[in-house]
């Protein structure tokens, strides 16, 4: 972890010596035990911020649109990707976000990111005011207690079904002894969910979205939803109701959050991971990128090339329904 | 203190249900819930329990004075003939128990904004006046807590009709005002060394509290700060949700809407946020805040600048809900120090 800390900054120092990049998008220690945080470095001398641990949880891809501006004068923007970073800056080339020469992709595989919440769940009520790792060993202190616990009994339920660790696309890569997941494509929690009888499946999804609170930390988190007016903040037309007590509403903005992220969606569990109200937001969008694999055999954000599967169209496409 | 003694009572911890039980005969009750890992505030359902061991809960009790959604007005018939009416206005009284000094403190805040000489809001005050509020007092604050910045503390009393101190196997309860009084009366007691143990906690509860930060000048140096390369570099990270203001129990914006379907509609009053982009958004399609950095000192300037300007009081209770569940860790209290480190230039101070 600390070679792969050191070769970040050094990568990172070099091309921002050399004036390749404008800025490094990176991680680096937060104020909180249980969490790294994005950090922006635009100075050789501030690489020494950059981390490289299992708190590196968000997907900093969200980020490139936020320097659209930036980039249109000819700067470029280097970028510390996970697999699934990767794979959403492969998104973004393809819908033209930005420009695959606009991003320097500094590829780190992946071993996975910690849930703090599986974490916080082991000592509940009580905080966690520091973690320690050491391969795959984890240490959770707080005032009355300390705990020691396998990384990856602890592993968000994204990373642990994730089907692609090693970015897929990168201009620098920093090896590491990565290797895939064991139950890579295993979406067992979707599977279950799956063979659930359609009432109690609509009955669970309403359940966990009644908790809503609408702070859209979901689509704000996500790399996909970069549209420049999302369809709830249109007022004109207005698609859909404003209120918290017409759950109705709080289930459309879901299903059509979900829907646009049909075949786009990376699985990073950014989504969940944001929601301040613990809802499994990427129980319904995995869904959608199992039937993705399923009908077309297809895969988001692999292909530069390639265009998301909803853009295209063959005469051999499955005709079965999307959504069941 | 012979006289407070009197209104030192106590209870089992075990026998808390049932005292519930009964108030819920004359009560809504509105107590910290446990689901799944976290805590809720929300109304007791029926054979619902309350959840006491808790540190804080995730959702601010703010929402039962100043609720997310609120029907304003409601109307029925056809256009020329529309018949408006206000909400009933519930008489069930309601007890909000469990309630932190911190959020408590945020209610004395807004009644500020809410009930004040040249404005009186009725949907806020009706719900401030239908309800006890019990106080519960902090054993263990976290980390990320910095109440006794802001004139509170984890043993804070203003605000509360009662309050609960948890010692061992029992809960102490003091009532403060006559309501609260009242409606612990029947409890037993507490004896000596009871309110002698819950004094020695009280004594040194605000050095429990692990951080803090120094507000002092702030909302006049902020005055000075509208102009300032700070606010790009503070919200270069901010993802634009509404985490912040919407667990802020402090944060008091809203929208009114309009509803109507066919011949029924309600004009609703929502919550609002300064972080997202259709916050004051006009209607000419005109953005006076387009950037993130304008959203974020909105959110800063609103609270350590404007509100302290208008009411005397900054907004901000130092319950760190805004840092523990921020989705990328921006921490208030770094910004109130980087605030306080600007070295103001000549030009910055006109």
């Amino acid at each position: 972890m600390e070679k792969i800390e050191k070769k970040i900054r050094e990568i990172a120092g070099k091309l921002l010596k050399d004036e390749k990049v404008k800025l490094v998008i990176g991680f680096e220690n937060g104020t909180l035990p249980m969490k790294a945080r994005p950090t922006f470095i635009k100075i050789q001398e501030n690489v020494e911020k950059l981390v490289w641990n299992s708190l590196c949880e968000n997907n900093l891809a969200v980020y490139i649109p936020f320097y659209r501006q930036l980039m249109d004068k000819g700067d470029k923007i280097g970028v510390i990707a996970k697999g699934c970073d990767a794979r959403s800056l492969v998104l973004h080339f393809q819908e033209n976000v930005a420009k695959r020469e606009q991003i320097v992709i500094i590829a780190i595989p992946c071993d996975g990111m910690l849930d703090r919440r599986k974490i916080e769940k082991e000592v509940f009520p009580n905080e966690i005011t520091e973690l320690s790792e050491n391969g795959d060993t984890i240490v959770i202190k707080g005032k009355e207690f300390e705990k020691t616990f396998k990384k990856t009994d602890f592993l968000c339920d994204d990373c642990n079904t994730c089907t692609h660790r090693k970015p897929v696309l990168y201009d620098e890569l920093v090896e590491s002894s990565t290797k895939e997941s064991e139950k890579s494509g295993d979406y067992g929690k979707i599977k279950e969910f799956e063979s659930k009888e359609q009432d109690k499946r609509w009955k669970l999804f309403t359940d966990e979205v009644s908790r809503c609170i609408r702070c859209y930390a979901c689509r704000n988190a996500c790399p996909s939803c970069y549209c420049k007016e999302c369809f709830v903040d249109c007022t004109n037309p207005q698609w859909i109701g404003t209120t918290i007590d017409e759950k109705t509403d709080l289930e459309l903005f879901q299903i059509i959050r979900t829907f646009h992220t049909a075949g786009r969606c990376v699985n990073c569990g950014s989504c969940t991971r944001a929601c301040p109200m613990d809802i499994d937001i990427s129980l319904l969008v995995n869904k959608l990128s199992i039937d993705a694999k399923r009908l077309f055999d297809y895969e988001t954000g692999l292909d530069i090339e390639g265009k998301p599967v909803l853009n295209k169209y063959s005469e051999d496409d499955s005709n079965e329904g999307f959504f069941e | 203190m012979k006289d407070s003694l009197n209104n030192m009572k106590y209870i089992e911890k075990n026998k808390l249900v049932e005292l519930i039980k009964e108030l819920k005969k004359d009560y809504i009750l509105i107590a910290p819930v446990k689901l799944k890992n976290f805590v809720l505030f929300r109304e007791l359902k029926e054979n619902e329990e309350p959840y006491l061991d808790f540190l804080n809960s995730r959702n601010s009790p703010k929402e039962f004075f100043f609720p997310q959604t609120e029907n304003i007005v409601e109307f029925e018939g056809i256009i020329d003939k529309r018949v408006s009416k206000l909400e009933d206005i519930k008489n069930k009284k309601r007890i909000i128990l469990g309630m932190r000094p911190c959020d408590i403190k945020s209610i004395l805040i807004l009644d500020k904004l809410f009930i004040n000489e040249d404005y009186v809001d009725n949907y806020y005050k009706r719900l401030r006046d239908n309800t006890l509020i019990f106080g519960f007092g902090c054993n263990k604050p976290r980390t990320t807590c910095f109440c006794t910045s802001f004139e509170s503390g984890p043993f804070f009393k203003e605000g509360s009709d009662g309050f609960i101190t948890a010692i061992g196997d029992k809960f102490i309860i003091e009532g403060i005002t006559e309501g609260g009084k009242k409606l612990i009366e029947k409890l037993e007691n507490a004896d000596k060394d009871m309110v002698k143990a819950k004094g020695e906690i009280e004594k040194n509860a605000n050095d429990t509290v692990p951080s803090s930060v120094k507000v002092e000048k702030i909302p006049e140096k902020l005055r000075e700060m509208f102009e300032h390369p700070i606010w790009e570099e503070i919200s270069e990270r901010c993802l634009g949700c509404g985490v912040c203001t919407y667990l802020c129990p402090t944060c008091h914006c809203f929208d009114i809407q309009d509803e109507v379907i066919n011949e029924r509609g309600r004009r609703v009053k929502n919550w609002d946020s300064c972080m997202f982009p259709i916050f004051t958004l006009h209607g000419s399609g005109h953005q006076p805040r387009e950037f993130r950095y304008q959203r974020m000192r909105q959110r800063i300037m609103h609270k350590f600048n404007y509100y302290e300007e208008n009411f005397g009081v900054i907004a901000c209770c130092g319950c760190g809900r805004c840092i523990t569940q921020c989705p990328v860790n921006i921490d208030v209290r770094e910004i109130i120090s980087s605030i306080k480190n600007v070295k103001l230039t000549i030009s910055n101070e006109k």
